[in-house]
């Protein structure tokens, strides 16, 4: 009898993860789909009644168009169409998203250290670090806006990274602590005591050991910043120093000049391709990164 | 002795090692935090309007009294909390079904993982354009609508539709997060107690009442502590889909403030609402904060 | 067993670590290199001739005195004044001003212009942080008349550039040419002279010749409603009033199938924001310069333009007056006869007009190329003609107060809009046009047939306008919030407009203008 439930229960089982699993798949890439897809159409296939799931013609025109070249079908379109070319925004982008990285872990590798090891601080250090990682950009952004038009340096690579590393060096420091409190205390001791220097002992025995949660911690901070809009839009005014966030909002207020959704969902597929990359090579320190620490993947 | 000198010397070297590698975050972080915070407090007392003057003047209390009887701050409150919540049981739901299906032995496990949680790390700009393109009139999801009788439907264009699609958008955006802290969660539980339960011949739902889901409480509560912290602070989505319209329906706080810095260029109302809304995140946070005890599972 | 294991696993992630760190650095470097080496361009310049233009029926013979650069190969050329011009980038806009910018490039070489095209949602928000930034990103500016009052306080006064540099004003550019509202409306605040028109744009209404001339429908027409159906062209001018449309749209939505499928009489916007504010003006500006209303509300100020009364109050509140309702009603009556209205902004409240199922629109006269050009279905079948009272839309162009070089902005502005620009971007650009001499050319009359209403317009002396106060977004605002109920049924109009008059009153207040 028991056997018979059980192996009942196995089969619906299964047939209840196998439909979650698809309406899930549909749910979750069905979204991406149209999206890229969209960003090879043609704009006459972009808005019909019925839509176009598979579209009779796919062209690169819309990708070439963002790039700064108004080839194919906008070149036929007869209007002007020309767009601002995505490529300072790309630029923008990665070298605030990398320096801000960069100086973020490398700070934060350094006071998690003397947080994990030198008992630097106490609770509330850590709880501070906590609530500076939780701010809500809405709140500083009217500060930071009129300090740094005070200080001219609204529209700079600096008003972003200096921005951004408020909530990154915390974020990154204790990512850290975790990761260096999984190294045993003796590694260190044991360098100490033959002779090594605290910071000798750090870059050359804590750092390796902890390079998965370095890479997390870097991955993660680049995402975050890569994908930041509100300080981006209210901090910067024109492509010498606007990421690419803001570059779609440029294409959603542009609706005005007819149906240009083809080239704005190229921008889209271009901002999501190193996020994808990442999300690749984050998989195994995910959870623990973004809940810093405190559970295990 | 030698082993004393030697601890006594590290003891000082301590000292100073804390000192050096404390200082260089701490010299850019305290300068970074306190310049915004005191200027925020000063600001949220004082008048500047972008649009005529150029210093701010101090006013006193006069913001506050303003906002206590501003509907449209209260509206976007209430929008705030009612997004806020929807999104997150739609999210809890979601995530927990598929964390539970992926903790069985399915094929492909580890490809899958990665599919589900693309949409998080993708841009939340880029995921409100996605389904900007899907809710539009003439798109996709409107021509399903119709189909099924649903006719003369603007997913956009209708105040409770609008405020139902940032929700589902939120949701798909969103619930990877909770999938994979659940799943990591479900993970850590022993097999042994699966294992015995079967022995003793428990029912499914016995196995999960009695052991899945009070092992699974500590993940489910920092996901939800630290989500709900999330949440809270939604901007992109909306900012992109509707822009707080229509008529108000989907004007969030973030947006709000937003709205009241840079269009209307009144930066003292605009930093007294920060100021109301870092409170109120403050007062949230340690309420979550000393429900789930998430410091102390970090390591204090 | 183990220990290799975990060696394996060790140098698989320094791998990727590898990758990762590669990929990242290269990417930062050859940013870095590429945008340091961006390689500068070489311009060969020629030395201009005195320039003739030869523009319609008049032939108009401008000399241009061109200092003269001349660059040998190897050396480098010397350094040009680099200014910056932010324009509304729809129907056009942009591309106009950037047509304007390589014509004025070529007579001047040593001065460069970038035309920054910005969306209109963003291009407040945008201004107002450069502004007030002193940031000075933007040296020239397409202003919306209604936001001047906004950004005012930051725009230069024209006339002290003028004053500074005497050389560079053009004695020919004739500002009885443009209609005295409009120098009112763009140019002028709190009494300086801060811009030079661009775009004009009055509401107008887009009719299909093709229902409205059939004699059947004529017939029936009369039939139904007593008098004929008739819009107003340039041979027969008369005045329409709400009644009428209202009238013609009832008819086309529901007494005549004059399509198979969905058909409506009108498409009007209603969507908070810009077109509730512009339309509802339109409709109350109709009785604001009646009689009646000049006589209850006063003149109308023109930096507080047609909501207000002469003393700064809104015209529209129920409780100083029973206009205000009056126009309410009649718009949400017309929005009956549109599609969903309330969702519909100024270009998606012309697609239903363009895709053939509306008989009118009401929208800006910009739009008549996108109407009747290349493949739009209704083409040849359209006709324009003046709503009971136009709405005045429209741009200027503004020189930023922080600008350094106002020198060169205040030419290139000038030259912009100048009487042969004027034409010549109406001509191959169909930008609408703000000066008599393009309203009344003949040759112009007769190759655009929605030509005759852009002077029309400013003769009826009914243009109605918005206001231009610093204040205006949060008026915009919560005029939205507290309006749209009452398009909806969730609330009635009068209590809404109570509620709309007491929100602007507060507003007006807290900002400390009356």
């Amino acid at each position: 009898m028991v056997n018979v439930k059980i192996v009942k229960w196995e089969k619906a089982k299964e047939v209840i993860c196998y439909t979650v699993l698809s309406l899930a798949l549909i749910f979750y890439l069905l979204p991406l789909y149209w999206l890229i897809i969209t960003s090879f159409k043609t704009p006459s296939e972009v808005f019909t009644s019925p839509p176009v799931w598979v579209p009779s013609k796919l062209i690169l025109d819309n990708y070439l168009l963002i790039l700064g070249y108004v080839r194919g079908v906008w070149a036929e379109a007869g209007a002007i169409y020309r767009y601002q070319s995505i490529i300072p925004f790309l630029l923008n982008s990665t070298i605030v998203s990398s320096l801000t990285t960069i100086v973020s872990v490398l700070l934060g590798a350094l006071l998690a250290y003397s947080i994990a090891r030198l008992k630097f601080g106490g609770k509330s250090l850590f709880t501070w670090l906590l609530s500076l990682r939780m701010i809500p950009p809405a709140v500083i952004v009217v500060p930071i806006f009129i300090i740094f038009y005070y200080i001219r340096l609204v529209n700079t690579w600096w008003a972003l990274i200096l921005a951004y590393l408020i909530t990154n060096i915390p974020f990154a420091t204790l990512v850290l602590v975790g990761f260096f409190n999984d190294i045993p205390k003796e590694l260190d001791e044991a360098a100490l005591i033959d002779g090594c220097s605290r910071i000798s002992s750090f870059l050359r025995i804590v750092l390796p050991l902890s390079l998965p949660g370095l890479v997390a911690a870097s991955i993660i901070c680049f995402i975050t910043c890569w994908n930041e809009l509100l300080l981006a839009t209210a901090l910067t005014t024109t492509q010498a120093a606007q990421t690419l966030p803001v570059y779609t909002t440029v294409f959603t207020s542009q609706v005005e000049r007819g149906t240009t959704w083809g080239p704005a969902a190229a921008g889209g597929v271009i901002a999501i391709i190193p996020m994808v990359i990442f999300s690749f090579y984050i998989q195994k320190y995910l959870v623990r990164g973004l809940t810093m620490g405190a559970i295990r993947g | 002795m030698k082993k004393e000198k030697l601890l006594k010397t590290s003891v000082l070297i301590d000292k100073y090692a804390r000192i050096i590698f404390s200082l260089p975050s701490l010299i850019i972080l305290i300068p970074l935090i306190v310049f915004p915070t005191l200027y925020l407090i000063y600001l949220a007392f004082s008048r500047f309007d972008l649009t005529s003057m150029s210093k701010p003047e101090i006013i006193g209390l006069g913001n506050f009294i303003r906002m206590s009887s501003d509907k449209y701050f209260f509206g976007s409150l209430i929008n705030t909390f009612i997004m806020v919540i929807s999104s997150i049981i739609l999210e809890f739901i979601l995530g927990l079904s598929l964390a539970l299906v992926l903790n069985e032995k399915i094929k492909g496990k580890r490809i899958l993982q990665l599919v589900f949680i693309i949409p998080m790390m993708i841009p939340p700009i880029i995921s409100g354009l996605t389904w900007r393109l899907l809710y539009d009139k003439f798109g996709p999801l409107t021509y399903i609508l119709n189909m099924i009788g649903f006719r003369e439907i603007d997913l956009i264009g209708n105040p409770m539709l609008a405020k139902i699609a940032i929700i589902i958008t939120e949701v798909w955006r969103s619930s990877p997060f909770m999938f994979i802290i659940l799943l990591a969660g479900l993970q850590a539980i022993p097999v042994e107690l699966y294992d015995a339960a079967k022995v003793d011949g428990a029912s499914p739902f016995q196995v999960f009442k009695h052991i899945t889901w009070p092992m699974l409480i500590p993940a489910i509560s920092i996901a939800l502590t630290l989500r709900i912290i999330e949440a809270f602070k939604i901007f992109d989505t909306v900012y992109v889909i509707t822009y707080g319209g229509p008529a108000f329906s989907t004007e969030v706080l973030s947006l709000y403030i937003y709205r009241m810095a840079f269009r209307f260029g009144d930066m003292g109302y605009a930093s007294s609402l920060s100021y109301v809304m870092l409170l109120i995140l403050t007062i949230l946070s340690l309420i979550l904060l000393r429900i789930t005890k998430l410091e102390r599972r970090m390591g204090w | 067993m183990g220990e290799v294991k975990k060696e394996e696993k060790k140098v698989s992630r320094r791998d990727y670590l590898k990758y990762t760190g590669a990929a990242i650095g290269g990417l930062v470097v050859g940013g870095a290199l590429g945008y340091v080496l961006k390689p500068s361009e070489v311009v060969e310049k020629t030395i201009e001739k005195p320039v003739t233009t030869t523009i319609g029926a008049a032939t108009v013979t401008k000399t241009e005195t061109v200092e003269k650069t001349v660059t040998a190969t190897g050396v480098a050329p010397p350094t040009k004044v680099k200014i910056t011009a932010a324009i509304m980038s729809a129907h056009g806009m942009s591309d106009s001003a950037e047509d304007a910018a390589k014509r004025f490039m070529k007579l001047h070489p040593e001065i460069e212009i970038e035309v920054i095209p910005i969306g209109f949602d963003i291009l407040l928000d945008k201004l107002l942080t450069d502004y007030s930034t002193h940031a000075a990103t933007y040296d020239i500016a397409s202003i919306a008349y209604h936001w001047i009052g906004t950004v005012g306080m930051y725009l230069a006064d024209l006339d002290e550039i003028r004053k500074a540099y005497p050389e560079i004003v053009n004695p020919l550019y004739d500002w009885e040419d443009v209609p005295e509202i409009l120098r009112n409306t763009y140019c002028f605040w709190k009494g300086k002279n801060i811009g030079l028109p661009f775009v004009d744009g009055c509401l107008t209404l887009f009719y299909r010749t093709d229902l409205f001339e059939n004699p059947e429908y004529k017939a029936k027409f009369k039939e139904l409603y007593g008098y004929e159906l008739k819009m107003p062209t340039d041979k027969e001018l008369f005045e329409l009033n709400w009644k009428m449309l209202r009238d013609y749209a009832e008819f086309f939505t529901n007494k005549v199938k004059w399509r198979e499928g969905e058909q409506y009489g009108v498409s009007i916007p209603a969507k908070v924001g810009d077109p509730l504010l512009s339309t509802y003006c339109c409709y109350f500006g109709y009785y604001r310069r009646s009689p009646e209303g000049l006589k209850t509300f006063g003149p109308v100020d023109p930096d507080w333009g047609d909501y207000f009364t002469s003393d700064h109050k809104p015209a529209f509140d129920p409780r100083i007056s029973d206009l205000g309702e009056r126009a309410l009603n009649e718009y949400i009556e017309m929005t009956k006869f549109a599609p969903s209205a309330v969702d519909l902004d100024w270009v998606t409240s012309c697609d239903p007009f363009r895709a053939g199922t509306t008989a009118m629109f009401f929208g800006w006269g910009g739009y008549w190329p996108y109407l009747t050009g290349g493949d739009s279905p209704i083409r040849g079948k359209v006709a324009v003609c003046m709503l009971p009272a136009p709405h005045l839309g429209g741009w200027n162009v503004a020189i930023n107060n922080d600008s350094k070089h106002k020198k060169e902005a205040y030419m290139f502005i000038e030259f912009m809009t100048n009487k042969e620009n004027c034409k010549y971007l109406y001509e191959t650009l169909t930008e609408t046009p703000y000066r008599w001499s393009t309203f009344e050319d003949p040759v112009l009359k007769e190759k655009h047939p929605d030509h005759w209403v852009l002077g029309a317009s400013f003769k009826t002396g009914k243009v109605t306008t918005r206001p231009k106060i610093p204040v205006l977004p949060k008026l915009e605002y919560s005029m939205g919030a507290t309006l749209s109920p009452a398009f909806v049924g969730q609330a009635k109009p009068r209590d809404a407009l109570i509620a709309c008059a007491d929100e602007w009153i507060r507003i007006i207040k807290e900002a400390g203008l009356s």
